[in-house]
């Protein structure tokens, strides 16, 4: 984005080492701050959820679940659901990145309601609190649908904290959505709007939307007096969960697609191929995967019509998900190519989106999907799109903006080795997953035929190596907080005005207003 | 034809064939968009990096053909298999043939129960005959359960409270999975079963033999009731809740009677008509002010909490063979 050049003076204080006393942290309004505490909550939630996450993988090395009891098994899946889609998944990229990166990329000097956004951090970390003392105290084996629930006592309880992270959710949510109507800088029009900020735009109102929508079905249902019944309680209690989370789970999504758009874009020295096509085509997921909310419950017996509705829906989302595909593709069409760390990840994780993306037209499809539903097929579709999609978009945006949020450069090296082995252990994953989904392997089972051991024990082991992966991730990071070189303001000689101040920012983010007086991604071929 | 394609499990219904063709569709598909992108980033970074000496003018920013045409090709092909699967939907999940035979499932935590019509009952097992439509009745105990037979590609969700649906022609001899496949507590893993396809004459043998014939495991077989026997116990528990007190042969000024009321349209108290199947005569006995027929008060109490699944089951049994000797009599 072509903008005036802000001079920073060395002298004057970043928004780290303006102070350092836990109370400025804890009652900070800065809005980089507040992304810096999601961070370090968000990777302690992780290291939870990633524990757990071994315990079901340590339960199903076995046929017949011989290393952990039916209900420790059961504990560990709810907290790996649980953990992992209402405190990594929907907070990861908005909370994080999003509070980051957002107002500086659009020359603002904070979000439009700072307060708020502290007030979301308090409740995601209350949430948080709640839910792991809830399941870790009592016999919860409920798992993060909460589906069949007579008889735990518990549950209400881990409700409180789910409610906490999800209103903590929907306040980012609403931040964002105020923060790009309101915040813009002077000339910074719609159509000059990075499209990183464009996928946050369409995440939050999706977001928003998707939890009332569920939230409005369910006091509509309950004033009609169907839930006054237990069972017609069970019964309901499917449709409206997967009305609100089926969309809202997939379209998490969106902000990882606009980080790799603007990665893509940076690395390849060259405009981003067809900037109106990606605009538009993120803006049209929403609605799409609004109509495919159903397909969860197609083998409850919904009506035919609505089956077939959900299904197009979802079909339409997937020649979508193509478009973003195309455009990077032919963004990298003679291009300038550097592959950089970032860049790394960002095609990374295009490969994983696309087994993501074209797994999810086999549950799409009425007949395969009926059979694929609850099988391993479709855990294994989800955890390409979020493993995939969002664990590398996030990475992708993290080692991205890393040098801006730190001022630190990390080792290229370590990074892009990571890299290579999360991708691998992703794959290995996973991919076992849609095997034993296609041969009609239901999921959550701890018990299995003994023959289908081979294709476990390779899924644990693929935990293991993405496991390695994350872990020098993380290592590689923290060396370059002590011992990196400074980055500089604009390491990767990026055009966005989040690059035009210093790394780390200032407190207020520019020393006067930047002013965009042209098109967002203006790159030429680096002279050689 | 489509065997080649291993991982799926065996072909056991006559829908089997029709979706594996889908699944082999949907690959081919899927290995070639996959090839492509990960192809084309995989050569575009490895051709146009940096210091490679490649023309790079004339690259445009935005190409409208190009646009059109890659958003045309997935879509085309994904409303190709939306069609597709649509009408093979339609077909397998639509109602079943006249003729199938009905066997009654009852799932609870953590047991598959199954009745057959002449009575036969057995437990985490199922025996069907080679050929012949079957149509399966599910209701669930409790909380929701799902009949899957991946063999058979057949999935139907059981739930607490309202009977589902789902039917198949067995097509192949053998011994298959059955599975719980929706998360339905601690033992969910352990609810699974066996459906065993027999050839007609074998099956009518281990009907008749009460299901515990030599060579089949008979292990599942609870005590087994005759269609004759399942209505004298329905008439008996009929007698016994006095259903016959108000619901009286002769007398319908307090409530409707129940004589061929099986399968007739019934007109109700809002005006709209509905078809007295099992799910209605079942909401009725548990939920009576659900439905109310017309010109009648809501006055009957609920025998919610009173009846088990199995209970209702005999009631109904034997509300059905009212309409049946009705049936008979007419010329």
């Amino acid at each position: 984005m072509s903008a005036t050049t802000i001079r920073v003076e060395k002298t004057e204080p970043n928004y780290l080492s303006v102070s350092d006393t836990t109370l400025s942290w804890l009652l900070t309004t800065d809005h980089k701050r507040i992304a810096v505490l999601y961070l370090a909550s968000l990777t302690f939630f992780s290291c939870v959820a990633v524990a757990a996450t071994m315990i079901v993988h340590a339960g199903l090395l076995t046929p017949h679940g011989g290393l952990v009891s039916p209900s420790n098994y059961q504990q560990s899946v709810t907290i790996h659901g649980v953990m992992m889609v209402f405190f990594l998944l929907f907070p990861a990229i908005p909370a994080v990145l999003g509070n980051f990166v957002l107002p500086l990329m659009i020359g603002a000097r904070n979000l439009a309601l700072p307060r708020l956004s502290r007030v979301s951090w308090y409740l995601y970390v209350i949430g948080g609190a709640i839910v792991l003392w809830s399941v870790a105290s009592g016999e919860i084996g409920a798992l993060w649908t909460f589906s069949p629930s007579p008889g735990t006592s518990r549950i209400p309880l881990a409700m409180l904290g789910l409610a906490a992270a999800i209103l903590s959710s929907l306040l980012t949510s609403f931040n964002i959505f105020l923060t790009i109507h309101k915040m813009r800088t002077q000339g910074l029009t719609w159509f000059r709007l990075p499209l990183f900020a464009w996928s946050l735009y369409a995440f939050s109102i999706a977001f928003i939307v998707g939890i009332l929508a569920g939230m409005f079905s369910l006091v509509l249902t309950v004033q009609r007096g169907f839930a006054s019944q237990a069972v017609a309680a069970t019964l309901l209690s499917q449709p409206l969960f997967w009305l609100s989370f089926q969309p809202t789970m997939f379209l998490s999504l969106l902000p990882a697609l606009g980080i790799i758009s603007e990665v893509i874009t940076c690395f390849s020295r060259r405009r981003i191929f067809g900037y109106p096509l990606a605009v538009f085509s993120i803006l049209a997921i929403p609605p799409f995967a609004f109509l495919g909310w159903g397909q969860y419950l197609l083998a409850e017996g919904e009506t035919t019509f609505a089956s077939v509705v959900c299904s197009l829906g979802n079909v339409l989302v997937a020649a979508l998900v193509m478009i973003q595909l195309l455009i990077w593709i032919l963004t990298m069409y003679k291009g300038d190519i550097t592959l950089r760390a970032p860049m790394f990840y960002a095609l990374g994780c295009a490969a994983l989106l696309t087994i993501g993306g074209v797994t999810g037209l086999f549950l799409a499809a009425l007949p395969t999907s009926v059979y694929l539903r609850d099988t391993f097929f479709a855990l294994a579709h989800l955890h390409y799109v979020v493993a995939g999609g969002v664990l590398f978009g996030f990475l992708t945006g993290l080692h991205f903006w890393w040098v801006k949020i730190t001022g630190r450069m990390y080792s290229e090296f370590w990074a892009k080795t990571a890299a290579v082995i999360t991708f691998a252990g992703v794959n290995l994953a996973f991919f076992p997953h849609l095997i034993l989904g296609l041969m009609g392997m239901p999921h959550r089972y701890q018990w299995y035929p003994e023959g289908l051991q081979p294709l476990y024990v390779a899924s644990t082991a693929g935990m293991l190596v993405l496991l390695t992966g994350c872990t020098i991730t993380a290592a590689c990071l923290l060396w370059s907080l002590r011992y990196g070189q400074e980055a500089g303001s604009n390491p990767w000689n990026a055009t966005g005005l989040e690059w035009q101040t210093g790394s780390p920012p200032v407190v207020e983010n520019f020393a006067e207003a930047p002013e965009v007086v042209g098109e967002p991604y203006g790159y030429e071929p680096n002279p050689s | 034809m489509v065997r080649g394609f291993s991982l799926l499990p065996e072909q056991a219904s006559s829908f089997a064939q029709q979706v594996d063709r889908l699944f082999l569709f949907l690959t081919v598909v899927t290995v070639f968009f996959t090839l492509l992108v990960t192809g084309l980033v995989l050569f575009f970074a490895f051709r146009y990096r940096h210091g490679s000496r490649v023309r790079r003018e004339g690259a445009k920013d935005t190409d409208l053909r190009l646009e059109i045409g890659w958003s045309l090709v997935p879509l085309i092909v994904g409303l190709t298999a939306f069609v597709w699967s649509a009408k093979l939907y339609a077909g397998i999940y639509g109602p079943p043939p006249a003729d199938a035979l009905e066997i009654f499932g009852v799932g609870k935590q953590w047991m598959w129960y199954f009745q057959h019509p002449n009575g036969v009952r057995e437990n985490n097992e199922l025996h069907v005959p080679l050929g012949r439509p079957v149509k399966m009745t599910l209701i669930s105990q409790d909380v929701i359960h799902s009949f899957f037979v991946p063999a058979f590609r057949v999935k139907r969700d059981v739930l607490p409270g309202s009977y589902n649906m789902v039917w198949f022609v067995p097509t192949k001899p053998g011994k298959y999975h059955l599975f719980c496949a929706e998360y339905c507590g601690t033992q969910h893993s352990r609810m699974t079963g066996w459906v065993t396809v027999m050839k007609p004459e074998e099956y009518e043998t281990w009907l008749t033999g009460g299901g515990s014939t030599s060579g089949v495991s008979g292990q599942g077989v609870m005590s087994n009731l005759s269609p004759e026997q399942m209505v004298a116990e329905g008439e008996k528990l009929y007698r016994q809740l006095r259903c016959n007190a108000c619901h009286s042969a002769s007398d319908t000024t307090r409530a409707p009677g129940h004589k061929g009321l099986y399968g007739k349209k019934v007109k109700l108290r809002d005006g709209s008509e509905i078809i007295a199947d099992e799910n209605y005569l079942r909401e009725s006995i548990l939920n009576p002010s659900a439905k109310v027929v017309a010109g009648y008060q809501p006055t009957m109490p609920s025998y919610g909490g009173l009846l088990n699944e199995e209970r209702v089951h005999l009631l109904i049994a034997y509300l059905k063979s009212l309409s049946k000797s009705e049936e008979r009599k007419k010329p």
